[in-house]
């Protein structure tokens, strides 16, 4: 299974020409939005700049990774604790230089991408399936509205019907002359009432269900495809720096620059195809769970509406139970669930 | 009055929804546990093919329960729903002894994830209603869990068609979440 989906998914790489025209809305929404994500961990550097012309020149502007001097070592004598001190706060310096080197890495490619002179990771399919998810999970969104907006509707009308019933309960009592004509229509909206109940009941675990599949489900995937997303740029990112590397004159200096950013990239590009092989997987399961959770939830909406609306008390009673839901008196306690059989 | 006031608090804020993975191996009865905590009843259930997930309220707490396919061509892929997982409830058929080491052996590939670090793992000796089960003792041992370092775990005599040993179970892991908070 997992052959056949990554045999089939071509990697390819597509030069981005145009971008369109400037100064869109959406678009700049949206590189704001990638901008705040490619920043959102780790401190604020002031020092971090983007050199605005360093994209069309073959290493302009970069900073070279794993070359950082370190300062030269005092002559005067130092104890431990000194030098745990000076350990600590050099392996900080190095987190947030690393962290500086990536950030600025990323911002680089996410710019040329947004200004379109940079290349970027295709994965055509995935990307189409992952887009049709996106889609799927604003449609479902919708249908959960709707079902919610459905069950207050529901739950209005069995207020209403529930005081028209006392009010003619109570009319009944006090006119000898209509009583019996009270009396029933008492009797039927309390039935309607009963009845409206077990569906609200129904409509109830649809919707919950459903909240269940959108919210837990579909965003559980959706949650892998950021994580993909993000490891696509950084792949990218570094797979820029490095041909621009190997671009430049070989000399001591830069041979050794080139076999560190080649290990670096080997590193960034493991993690990318990790996540490409997770998201399919996960798309193909989510698609699985997708059917099975709605062929039974819409046989419970089908069966629960059509039997209240046909008026067949004992079906919509049936349906409930083919589902195994429990109808709880508003007000009860809730008891362990263990206690309820 | 620090621990009227922390009590206070913590029922105030509230606690964040918990995410709940029941893992073990093909036919141990994870999907009846699961359908056990949400409505209570013993479900007719078919092989598990992929997973199922509900969310299930117990003790007015609310947990997403993730029932993951235990079959061999899907236990390669547990690896990919471990991210933000809480507990772990770990389902083995007490009177599955040929098995058991198998079981072992996922139970302790998972857990040497990262992902899982700091997960429970409640351990349910299920199908205690036969009688050739196994103790939990037994079981205890034949899955490693004495040797097992930096990891809250506890073992449950249950069965999943009777409704045995779950009610304790959910006590055990709701207190332990709510003290590891």
């Amino acid at each position: 299974m997992t052959d056949g989906i990554l045999g089939k998914a071509a990697t390819m790489e597509i030069p981005i020409h145009g971008n369109g025209e400037a100064g869109q809305l959406p678009e700049d929404d949206g590189l704001e939005q990638d901008l705040q994500q490619v920043m959102v961990s780790g401190p604020n550097l002031n020092e971090t700049s983007i050199v605005s012309g360093g994209y069309g020149g073959s290493g302009d502007g970069l900073i070279p990774t794993g070359s950082g001097r370190h300062p030269s070592h005092s002559t005067s004598p130092s104890g431990p604790g000194d030098e745990v001190a000076r350990g600590i706060a050099g392996e900080k310096f190095d987190i947030v230089k690393k962290w500086g080197i990536n950030t600025y890495k990323c911002t680089k490619q996410l710019l040329s991408e947004r200004f379109g002179r940079g290349s970027r990771t295709v994965d055509l399919e995935l990307e189409l399936q992952i887009e049709l998810l996106r889609e799927t999970k604003r449609k479902y969104e919708s249908v959960l509205q709707l079902g919610r907006a459905l069950t207050a509707h529901l739950y209005s009308l069995l207020q209403t019907q529930h005081a028209l019933g006392d009010a003619f309960a109570d009319l009944s009592q006090k006119s000898p002359e209509l009583q019996e004509e009270f009396g029933y229509n008492a009797e039927t909206q309390k039935l309607l009432c009963k009845n409206g109940e077990t569906l609200l009941g129904a409509v109830n675990f649809f919707v919950s269900s459903i909240n269940t599949l959108v919210t837990k489900t579909m965003e559980d995937t959706l949650m892998t495809v950021k994580q993909y997303e993000a490891a696509r740029l950084e792949y990218d990112a570094y797979r820029t720096d490095l041909e621009e590397l190997s671009l430049g004159p070989r000399d001591a200096g830069t041979r050794g620059r080139l076999e560190s950013a080649q290990a670096t990239f080997q590193t960034h590009r493991d993690k990318y195809e990790k996540l490409r092989g997770d998201v399919a997987i996960k798309l193909k399961f989510l698609e699985e769970n997708k059917i099975k959770v709605m062929h039974k939830q819409l046989l419970l909406f089908h069966n629960a509406v059509s039997a209240y609306f046909a008026g067949n008390q004992k079906q919509l009673e049936q349906t409930l139970q083919q589902f195994n839901i429990k109808l709880r008196p508003p007000g009860a306690e809730k008891p362990s669930w263990l206690e309820e059989q | 009055m620090g621990g009227f006031f922390s009590s206070i608090f913590s029922s105030l804020f509230g606690t964040r929804e918990m995410r709940i993975l029941i893992l073990g191996l093909d036919g141990a009865g994870k999907t009846t546990i699961l359908y056990r905590l949400q409505v209570g009843e013993v479900v007719t259930t078919i092989p598990t093919i992929g997973f199922n997930v509900e969310t299930v309220t117990y003790k007015n707490l609310k947990f997403q329960v993730w029932d993951l396919g235990g079959q061999t061509s899907i236990r390669p892929y547990w690896r990919c729903y471990y991210s933000n997982t809480d507990a772990v409830i770990y389902v083995v058929d007490s009177c599955d002894r040929d098995r058991i080491g198998i079981s072992k052996s996922e139970l302790v590939a998972m857990l040497e994830e990262e992902e899982l670090r700091k997960a429970i793992l409640v351990v349910f000796a299920n199908k205690q209603d036969m009688e050739q089960a196994m103790t939990p003792s037994e079981m205890a041992n034949a899955l490693g869990l004495p040797a097992l370092k930096d990891r809250k775990w506890q073992i449950f005599k249950t069965s999943a068609t009777k409704g045995t040993g779950l009610d304790e179970a959910m006590e055990w892991l709701v207190e332990t979440l709510k003290s590891r908070q």
